[in-house]
């Protein structure tokens, strides 16, 4: 024992002297990478919110505005269309344009967007002015149509005062993934992109720049052990069966009493105190590992077809 | 032991073999089948690792009394498990977070009174603060979870401790914590350092207590996943400081699936983390539920019209509460599911996943019940499903089934996911009387035009149908 600390102790001078910039650089950069893909992850799981996203256009009048005008003033009922559009056309004739005869002006309004590029500002007057609402020619990038998600028109949204989507409803994020979930997710092009912000990207830069500057090489190579463990955690959980989370519960509890390495490692010293708080760690870690095996294993044999 | 052979590099591969076993005893869970060979998985990663370190050279002495210790605390393990009835897991899940965490804190302390090695700079400074958060995190997951146990056991009232200014209250204790935390690291002897650890051990364990006490029981199910979490993290600190990887890794993986099991409960019960750690239901939602309207008249069924509508429906969805596993009435419904089956009556159960008292207790109980797991979907596999549906049977379930989260944007559950059962042909609900559930809330199931009620214990209902 005295042996091994002494050498251990030749390690650590010897580290710090021959510590080279370039191992640095290596170790920073992956500890970035991991902790930027970490926040990305965490930014996520908690999600973005349900606000319309907002645009600044010219309508068929020439003049400029935003979504965000609308807003505390009027429920706006957004309409995805293009000129030669015909089912735009039909839904314009029989719940727009119906709608808007009857419906209150003060409170709501209705907002055509020409979209895909396929009217000129010219053919769009022409077509607006049967209808008694605003038309305006949609970006020429596609931004808005990518920002909506819209695949197809006619394609509405209903935004309410607060500039929140109310229509199509929000989906209720679900906590399991069903069988048909799975499969939405499993085909190629499905899979949403999140909103991605700068903040938590720029606090995770920051965060990280901090910990490479100040933390010496040891500290770096368990910090990278404990970043990618926690991310094949969260890739391993959540492919977890809803209905087996109490079991899981009860392994973890038996798995996190891995603690007991840390008890095991003093129980041989010579100090009596020590002795006394190492033995009993090991007694209650003991307790933890076989009571949680134990009862995860009855729990599984429950489970029957 | 001192065999040559076991030098500190093969300890450290065969912990390798044991971290990988640890990976594959959580991926085990992800369906029935493989699940328990998954918990084999972590039996075998447990003995590699505990053999290791016995035979490596840190353990050289005290074989005994570490043999003895084991067994004991085995065996009391073992025992523990064998009596624990299925409707008290979340009281023993509980008790046995809080042994993580006072291990944790036990660790913790013998490192720093008896160093196995000497740090210089930065490394000490890294070092100590590693202790420090160990114990502390040890402490609160340990105090928590001991207020967790009373809270599910009934030893300590379920509702909500709400001490005057209670978040300034937190607050300060964060702060002399994090005071004391640098009196720890700055202190130039170990006998300096005493005082700073045993004010922050004291004062860990009232923020652990009050944390807890001042949750709701309906928010028990969060509290549970929450302090798997913190063992998680109490063992992976522990890890780093002493500079043990294996450590760190299972105490990341168990973290982060505390965290994961804490966020699915919460978007259950449409409830922000952070909403539920400052104070539960029963605090500010019961001013809301004054705003009560007449909602007309509720139908009542006996058990005879029960039976009948039984047996004329193709197709049967029972949704269970805890209530059911209160009543017992699990075992009968079995019973009955066996007897429908020979009738060719289809019967399917739903589970909310806060159905139970903590994540996927519910399936537990029904498995206990002996009830096939293949006919156990989760809610969002039957939503959309419910106008196949004939007869959706409720049983001691309440607000997961209360149609106003969808409605009514100012009910205090609103946005709650629920089982959307009245959109089937009816809905027999299996109840006391017309109180309301956790959330205090009234529910508009009961009074809807395809819906009856059937008064009485549900236990002595179910028999009278069989």
């Amino acid at each position: 024992m005295a042996t091994e600390k002494q050498e251990t102790n030749w390690d650590v001078l010897v580290d710090k002297t021959k510590t080279t910039v370039s191992e640095n650089k290596v170790l920073f950069s992956i500890g970035t990478v991991s902790i930027l893909i970490l926040a990305v992850v965490l930014y996520g799981m908690i999600g973005g919110d349900n606000n319309a996203p907002d645009f600044t256009l010219k309508d068929t009048d020439g003049t400029s505005f935003s979504l965000s005008d609308y807003e505390g003033e009027q429920v706006v009922i957004l309409d995805f269309m293009f000129s030669t559009c015909e089912p735009c056309e039909k839904f314009v004739k029989e719940a727009l344009g119906p709608y808007s005869e009857k419906m209150d002006n003060d409170d709501v309004a209705i907002l055509s967007v020409s979209v895909f590029g396929n009217d000129d500002e010219a053919e769009l007057r022409d077509y607006a002015e049967n209808h008694g609402w605003r038309h305006a020619l949609g970006d020429s990038e596609g931004d808005i149509e990518i920002a909506y998600d819209v695949i197809g028109t006619p394609k509405i949204f209903i935004i309410d005062k607060n500039g929140e989507i109310t229509y199509p409803p929000p989906k209720i994020k679900v906590s399991v993934t069903t069988k048909k979930q799975e499969k939405e997710l499993n085909e190629p092009g499905k899979v949403k992109e999140k909103r991605f912000s700068i903040l938590p990207g720029l606090i995770a830069i920051s965060s990280i720049f901090l910990v490479g500057a100040f933390a010496p090489e040891s500290f770096m190579n368990h910090f990278i052990v404990f970043v990618l463990s926690c991310f094949i955690g969260y890739m391993v959980i959540w492919n977890v069966t809803a209905s087996l989370h109490t079991p899981l519960m009860s392994v973890t509890n038996a798995v996190s009493s891995i603690i007991i390495i840390g008890a095991l490692s003093q129980i041989s010293s010579s100090n009596l105190f020590s002795l006394i708080l190492s033995g009993f760690a090991v007694f209650i870690a003991s307790i933890n590992i076989v009571g949680g095996f134990a009862v995860t294993k009855r729990m599984l044999g429950m489970f029957k077809k | 032991m001192n065999l040559e052979i076991f030098n500190m590099e093969v300890v450290r591969a065969l912990y390798i073999v044991s971290a990988v076993l640890f990976i594959l005893t959580l991926g085990g869970l992800s369906n029935q089948e493989t699940s328990r060979r998954g918990n084999q998985y972590g039996i075998a990663a447990m003995i590699i690792a505990i053999t290791a370190t016995i035979l490596g050279p840190q353990v050289n002495a005290n074989y005994s009394v570490l043999v003895l210790l084991m067994l004991l605390g085995g065996s009391f393990g073992l025992i523990l498990s064998k009596k624990v009835k299925m409707t008290e897991m979340p009281e023993l899940v509980a008790i046995l977070h809080s042994l993580v965490g006072l291990a944790a804190v036990l660790v913790g302390i013998v490192n720093f009174i008896n160093p196995s090695m000497i740090y210089i700079g930065a490394e000490q400074t890294i070092h100590l603060t590693e202790i420090y958060l160990g114990i502390f995190i040890g402490m609160v997951t340990f105090s928590g979870s001991i207020v967790a146990f009373g809270k599910l056991s009934g030893k300590i009232s379920g509702n909500p401790l709400v001490l005057p200014a209670k978040h300034s209250l937190n607050l300060l204790m964060v702060i002399i914590i994090i005071f004391y935390g640098y009196q720890f690291v700055a202190a130039e002897t170990m006998n300096d350092a005493m005082n700073p650890l045993l004010v922050m051990l004291i004062i860990s364990f009232i923020f652990g207590v009050h944390l807890v006490a001042s949750i709701g029981g309906a928010d028990m199910p969060v509290v549970v996943s929450m302090l798997n979490s913190y063992s998680g993290w109490a063992a992976s600190v522990t890890g780093f400081m002493l500079n043990n990887d294996l450590l760190i890794v299972v105490g990341a993986l168990v973290g982060s699936s505390g965290a994961i099991l804490s966020y699915i409960m919460c978007r259950a019960m449409n409830r922000s983390f952070i909403s539920v750690i400052a104070g539960g239901f029963g605090t500010e939602s019961s001013v809301a539920v004054s705003a009560n309207k007449d909602q007309g008249k509720a139908q009542s069924v006996d058990t005879e019209e029960f039976k009948s509508m039984i047996m004329t429906s193709k197709k049967i969805a029972i949704i269970p509460g805890y209530g059911m596993a209160v009543a017992q009435a699990q075992f009968v419904v079995n019973e009955i599911i066996s007897m429908l089956k020979n009738k060719n009556i289809e019967v399917i159960f739903v589970i909310h996943p806060v159905a139970g008292r903590m994540p996927g207790h519910m399936n537990v109980l029904l498995a206990e019940a002996q009830i096939p797991y293949d006919i156990v979907y989760e809610m969002d596999e039957v939503n959309s499903d419910f106008d196949n549906i004939d007869l959706s049977i409720v049983i001691g379930a309440n607000d997961i089934v209360n149609p106003s989260a969808l409605e009514d944007p100012n009910s205090p559950i609103a946005g709650m996911p629920v089982i959307e059962c009245w959109r089937g042909t009816y809905t027999v609900v299996l109840k006391r009387g017309m109180s309301t559930g956790y959330a205090g809330v009234e529910n508009p199931l009961f009074f809807k035009s395809n819906t009856r009620m059937l008064f009485g214990d549900a236990k002595e209902s179910l028999l009278k149908v069989l």
